[in-house]
């Protein structure tokens, strides 16, 4: 993956961070761009300022909707047009609707986690798109962040609900008083399938980026007039089912770890 | 017989013989520093080729199965999309893990 520059090196402070980051951590392993050994970290950086400024759109829209919620007597009748309320109620929906099929009736004390990491990962899909800019999913560092942060909510939840039965369902599932016998063939893999999820969360969405947008530079660099826009649409679906399916899975596994004893 | 002889789509052909053997030996004179640059491209080849086959197969099945109930029951088209779009995608991310790896064989090349 080249570097291609993009707006951000408009901004003053730029260069400087640049080149403080490549003096001083250009041998770290954390900061390598993550697939390609011989890159160095300017990708890395180029991720994280836009991870900032996805948070300051989502940030501004939000206080904007919020500015409109206050005047009680405009909202109570929702205006036809596409107002910045709509949107969100649209949104508001669908994450509602994903987590009350999957959670059933206690979904709501899950709601803020989850509609923040679909706020998040959808907004920062979509800004990959605008030429120019990059998105923060694009990078490996970003997404096994997001799979950690469910990771070690539905581990809270799972302690929260079950105690240390969250660590005695893994080794006996069944709940029998014969199944300590196979305990020790399942909890290796109970543990193996339990740590691999934060990081097929992670690999899948950022993996979905990357060859998106490889496919549509290959695209554009070939023919730049007409010829990408079927790969704007797809990556348009692209960005709008790979949250789905986050959010869906972080739902489901929320769902196995906090039902009640249903055996 | 003759104009079929000198067929101007022949001298196509030709020219391309031509820049084929031309770039083929530019090819094999600039072998990369690391001996084993022509395995990373065949691994990485089969890696991404194996990976979309078997992807093609699952998501076919998985469409084909949507498709008969949504014929069966049309009204209930809504309800099966979703379920399918979200079946699709975690078979997709099977095949997204080995275009991960071929990446980096690809990227080893270099």
């Amino acid at each position: 993956m080249d570097h291609h520059s993009s707006w951000f090196h408009l901004l003053p402070f730029y260069d400087r961070l640049l080149g403080f980051f490549q003096n001083n951590f250009s041998e770290s392993v954390i900061f390598r761009s993550g697939l390609f050994p011989k890159e160095r970290i300017f990708e890395t950086v180029h991720h994280i300022i836009a991870a900032l400024l996805v948070v300051i759109i989502l940030a501004i829209l939000s206080l904007m909707a919020n500015a409109r919620l206050k005047q009680i007597e405009k909202c109570l009748v929702p205006s036809p047009k596409i107002t910045i309320l709509n949107i969100f109620e649209v949104f508001v929906q669908v994450v509602i609707s994903i987590m009350k099929d999957t959670i059933g009736a206690d979904y709501r004390r899950y709601v803020p986690m989850v509609g923040t990491l679909a706020l998040f990962i959808l907004v920062s899909n979509l800004i990959g798109l605008i030429p120019g800019f990059i998105s923060p999913t694009n990078n490996l560092n970003t997404t096994i962040g997001c799979g950690l942060l469910v990771f070690i909510y539905f581990n809270i939840h799972g302690f929260r609900t079950h105690g240390i039965g969250h660590l005695t369902h893994l080794a006996n599932p069944m709940g029998t008083w014969w199944g300590w016998f196979l305990a020790p063939l399942f909890l290796p893999i109970e543990l193996i399938g339990l740590c691999v999820r934060p990081l097929s969360l992670g690999i899948r969405l950022a993996g979905n980026m990357i060859g998106d947008h490889k496919v549509l530079f290959a695209f554009a660099g070939l023919m730049p007039f007409l010829l990408p826009l079927p790969f704007y649409f797809l990556g348009l679906l692209v960005s709008l089912i790979q949250t789905v399916v986050f959010c869906l899975l972080t739902c489901v596994y929320i769902s196995l770890h906090t039902q009640e004893d249903s055996h | 017989m003759i104009k079929n002889l000198c067929n101007l789509n022949m001298l196509w052909g030709v020219l391309y013989f031509f820049i084929a053997k031309a770039s083929l030996a530019e090819a094999l004179e600039n072998a990369s520093s690391n001996p084993n640059f022509g395995w990373y491209a065949i691994a990485a080849s089969i890696a991404i080729g194996l990976a979309a086959f078997g992807g093609a197969l699952g998501q076919g099945k998985a469409a084909a199965s949507a498709l008969e109930g949504i014929a069966r029951n049309p009204q209930a088209s809504g309800k099966i999309f979703v379920p399918m779009i979200l079946g699709m995608a975690l078979i997709e991310s099977l095949v997204i893990f080995s275009l991960l790896i071929a990446f980096i064989l690809s990227g080893k090349i270099i």
